[in-house]
């Protein structure tokens, strides 16, 4: 039965070449559109680590530092080297990460490469458990490393095969601005989007080049790179260690905690903490703590720029316009085969049966709309990845979206359909075989 | 008129026309808000940006092997760029113009601590060449001296003694008063103050791409202050201003004669002002690309839509066609019949789009704080449905016009 309606569908569509051939490119379109802007949006406002976004969680310490905030006026949600320092350790948190990120000059033992500059996070280990870096090979350097400041470095995919052509470089040395580290690891591709642990500068650009322990951080004198530190000017010296023991914030530290109560705790750790700095003269006045998980600190650092809330807004009014189209031009199709359906009925076919036939051609012009679409959404992509070089590596189609868009075609032009198929069987047959 | 015989048809047959009626007002509500924000984002980007962007490209420089005076250092580079014919002038600067990064400061004109006396402010660093080197117009004043110029140490505060600000900052910190001569505070530093020795024309700060309405509010706020940064973070940045023309010459010709000057050194992130200016608009670029590729396939489904309705209903009217023809209808009656039946669905379309339009950008006002609608694009998209529609129907219309009489008996 099924096959014979999907041949009488086939039929019909056939002999409407113009009209199936419009409804097709109408549903087509709008789902083509829908699904490109739904793929961006989903992208740029969706949970960068599902499996983790409720247990991370970042604070705010505002001094009020920052009289001078950029435009966006908000405090910056680091830290200063000194309570990086005093809060580090602390046992109510199961994991945590400090880190930041600078910029070194490479210099290659192989002549043929000239020394380079890469982006270089200075960060303890706890920043590949935490954000789930994943290894291509080795791991991450040990937690002695890490407490005695030894001289090792994660690699990147991408800086591995620039040094050594992609091989195992576990254990072999890198020069960097001088010092020869050990390598311990070398990660894989790891971005996620948008780059949550680092809302400096540009979220969604840039990735890491190498790691080294964040303990180097007095030794190595390595200034932060691409996003702000805010200071209170005081009359302090001018070198590296002034600048450290200075009232700055600039590092990002990220905590793992169980639960709320623990939340709760850390909270309430972080204003006893204040108060107890007080009598250093510090956090004098008015001053906030905060915290934030992941999905709290996008929204507060508003990484996800309001034009694109728009254009979904505008996406689904133009999946409507498509479909009113669709339901317009079914009418049109069916009501011109009121004489052959009124010969069907008068021969016997129930009301039923041709209610089933015609969703079966419905479904037939949604499936068809939904694979025209997804041939759009795939183009739809490579235009954004043109105009935006850096999606590169996440705006592709997969399964899931796949069917998604199948699923939203058929389902949308079923309902856009319902109406018209239905008028359509309860024409009395009478009327129509008097006129033939 | 025929109004009524082609209402009354209408109403026989009603979910066609209302269907139509209902694509015409989505699209026409979108149509109008589209053309409303990409108007929007177009004078943004349209704004002067108070330097010569076509001629001008940035470099950053940094020696492999470390260099004992950093001074020197930049200064035979200076000397060496500005040696190279092409070049109008080069100058250091502390980050790339309206490239990304920033230097904001707060600024107050007055020992006033209150909070609502600080001004933002976009500060970047030139030496004696900077004017010059960006192409920034002196209104009033004079520029730095070179004795005024200090090469800053590591880490150290620049604290100057004298500035030079754009007519917009100046109007930010003393209101109508010429701000030329005047003393500026420091946010933070209770007894230091900088005096306005020169009054540039507007020069866009690094967040002229900023929505927000404090963003856009100080978007002149600019301020060049005399020093020269030696603390090698990411390199020295150089900003070099060529003769029109020049530009792809001179940055291959700099790059050789830097290499000359001190081959132990890195060339990194050369961007012209042009790629730099484009880069800060990016996300403005890309939502005018995308809202006029939207309504502009919303316009052409609903006129295939309106085509393809309106060639179904005239097969369907074939006979009736027919018959007016065989009773004494011109061709050019039942035309107009088909003009004026898709002039009405358009009319109850845009009467109930006006309303759509004005809904959605009450929501857009909302979400994106843009300024409010301007109403002259209404009747601009009224306009174009009317048009767009008649000539939608103008085939299926010629088509039916052409339905010879006889056809009415014949089939009978």
């Amino acid at each position: 039965m099924f096959a014979y309606n999907l041949r009488l569908s086939w039929l019909s569509l056939k002999k409407t070449p113009v009209l199936s051939a419009l409804m097709i490119a109408a549903i087509g379109i709008g789902i083509g559109v829908c699904m490109t802007v739904f793929i961006v949006y989903a992208l740029m406002t969706g949970d960068p680590i599902p499996a983790r976004s409720g247990h991370l969680y970042t604070y705010v310490l505002d001094n009020h530092l920052d009289e001078d905030r950029g435009p966006n006026d908000q405090a910056d949600p680091f830290v200063g080297y000194r309570d990086v320092i005093n809060l580090m350790g602390s046992d109510i948190p199961v994991d945590e990460s400090v880190h930041y990120q600078s910029s070194a000059v490479f210099h290659p033992d192989n002549a043929q490469i000239k020394p380079f500059r890469e982006v270089l996070r200075l960060a303890n280990n706890g920043f590949f458990r935490l954000f789930e870096v994943p290894f291509l090979y080795g791991s991450a350097w040990s937690d002695e490393a890490d407490t005695k400041a030894q001289f090792v470095i994660v690699l990147s995919r991408a800086l591995n095969d620039k040094l050594f052509g992609g091989v195992n470089s576990v254990g072999r040395k890198v020069d960097v601005d001088g010092h020869y580290f050990e390598v311990t690891g070398v990660t894989d591709d790891f971005s996620p989007i948008p780059r949550f642990f680092e809302t400096d500068g540009d979220v969604f650009d840039e990735t890491d080049g190498a790691y080294v322990p964040f303990s180097l951080t007095p030794q190595l004198k390595l200034a932060k790179s691409n996003g702000s530190v805010n200071c209170i000017a005081d009359s302090k010296g001018d070198s590296w260690e002034d600048f450290l023991d200075q009232e700055c914030t600039w590092i990002h530290h990220w905590v793992w905690l169980k639960d709320k109560a623990d939340r709760d705790r850390y909270l309430q750790m972080l204003k006893n903490y204040t108060v107890d700095q007080q009598q250093y003269g510090r956090y004098q006045g008015e001053y906030e703590v905060e915290i934030f998980n992941v999905m709290e600190f996008l929204k507060y650092r508003e990484l996800v720029n309001p034009a694109y809330v728009m254009l979904i807004g505008i996406a689904f009014m133009f999946l409507v316009v498509c479909l009113l189209n669709t339901n317009g031009l079914l009418f049109a199709k069916f009501s011109g085969r009121a004489g052959e359906i009124s010969v069907r009925r008068a021969l016997g076919c129930s009301k039923k049966r041709m209610f089933r036939q015609h969703l079966v051609e419905i479904a037939v012009i949604g499936v068809a709309g939904g694979v025209l679409g997804l041939i759009l959404a795939s183009g739809g992509l490579l235009a954004l990845k043109h105009m935006f070089p850096n999606y590169d590596n996440v705006a592709h189609l997969n399964v899931e979206l796949v069917s998604i868009a199948i699923l939203m075609s058929v389902v949308s032009t079923m309902i856009t359909g319902l109406y018209p198929a239905w008028r359509i069987c309860q024409l009395p047959p009478a009327r129509y075989l008097k006129a033939q | 008129m025929e109004i009524r015989p082609i209402l009354s048809a209408m109403w026989q047959n009603k979910t066609g026309p209302v269907l139509i009626s209902l694509q015409i007002a989505f699209t026409l509500a979108v149509v109008v808000n589209a053309m409303f924000l990409i108007n929007v984002r177009i004078e943004k980007m349209d704004r002067p940006v108070g330097i010569d962007t076509p001629n001008i490209y940035n470099l950053s420089t940094v020696p492999t092997v470390p260099v004992e005076g950093v001074r020197d250092f930049i200064e035979r580079d200076m000397a060496a760029i500005r040696s190279i014919p092409g070049v109008v002038d080069a100058s250091p600067v502390l980050t790339f113009l309206q490239g990304g990064s920033t230097r904001a400061e707060g600024y107050r004109p007055n020992e006033d601590l209150a909070d609502a006396n600080y001004r933002i402010v976009n500060v970047n660093f030139v030496d004696e060449h900077g004017l010059d080197a960006l192409g920034i117009e002196l209104l009033r004043g004079r520029n730095f001296r070179k004795d005024e110029i200090r090469y800053l140490d590591a880490n150290e505060r620049a604290l100057p003694d004298v500035a030079i600000l754009t007519e917009s900052m100046g109007r930010d910190l003393f209101g109508d008063e010429d701000p030329l001569g005047k003393d500026v505070y420091y946010a933070d530093e209770e007894n230091r103050t900088m005096r306005v020795i020169g009054v540039i024309k507007d020069v866009a700060a690094a967040w002229l791409a900023s929505d927000s309405p404090r963003g856009r509010k100080t978007v002149y706020n600019f301020m060049l202050q005399p020093f020269v940064e030696t603390k090698s973070g990411r390199g020295y940045n150089y900003a070099i201003r060529a003769e029109p023309g020049a530009l792809n010459a001179v940055m291959s010709e700099v790059e050789k004669k830097l290499f000359e000057v001190d081959p132990n050194r890195l060339i990194e992130r050369t961007y012209t002002q042009k790629e730099l200016l484009a880069r800060s608009y990016g996300t403005d670029r890309a939502v005018i690309q995308i809202l006029s590729i939207v309504a502009g396939l919303m316009v052409v489904i609903t006129a295939l839509g309106i085509v393809g309705l309106a060639s179904f209903t005239v097969n369907q009217r074939t006979r009736q066609i027919g018959t007016r023809r065989a009773l004494g209808a011109k061709r050019r009656d039942i035309l107009r019949y088909f003009i004026t039946e898709n002039v009405l669905l358009t009319t109850f379309g845009v009467v109930l789009g006006s309303f759509m339009a004005y809904g959605l950008h009450l929501a857009l006002f909302n979400l994106l704080r843009i300024p409010k609608l301007d109403p002259g694009y209404l009747p601009v998209g009224i306009v174009v449905l009317y048009l767009l529609g008649v000539l939608a129907v103008f085939g299926p219309a010629r088509r039916a016009s052409m339905i010879p009489p006889g056809i009415a008996s014949r089939t009978v």
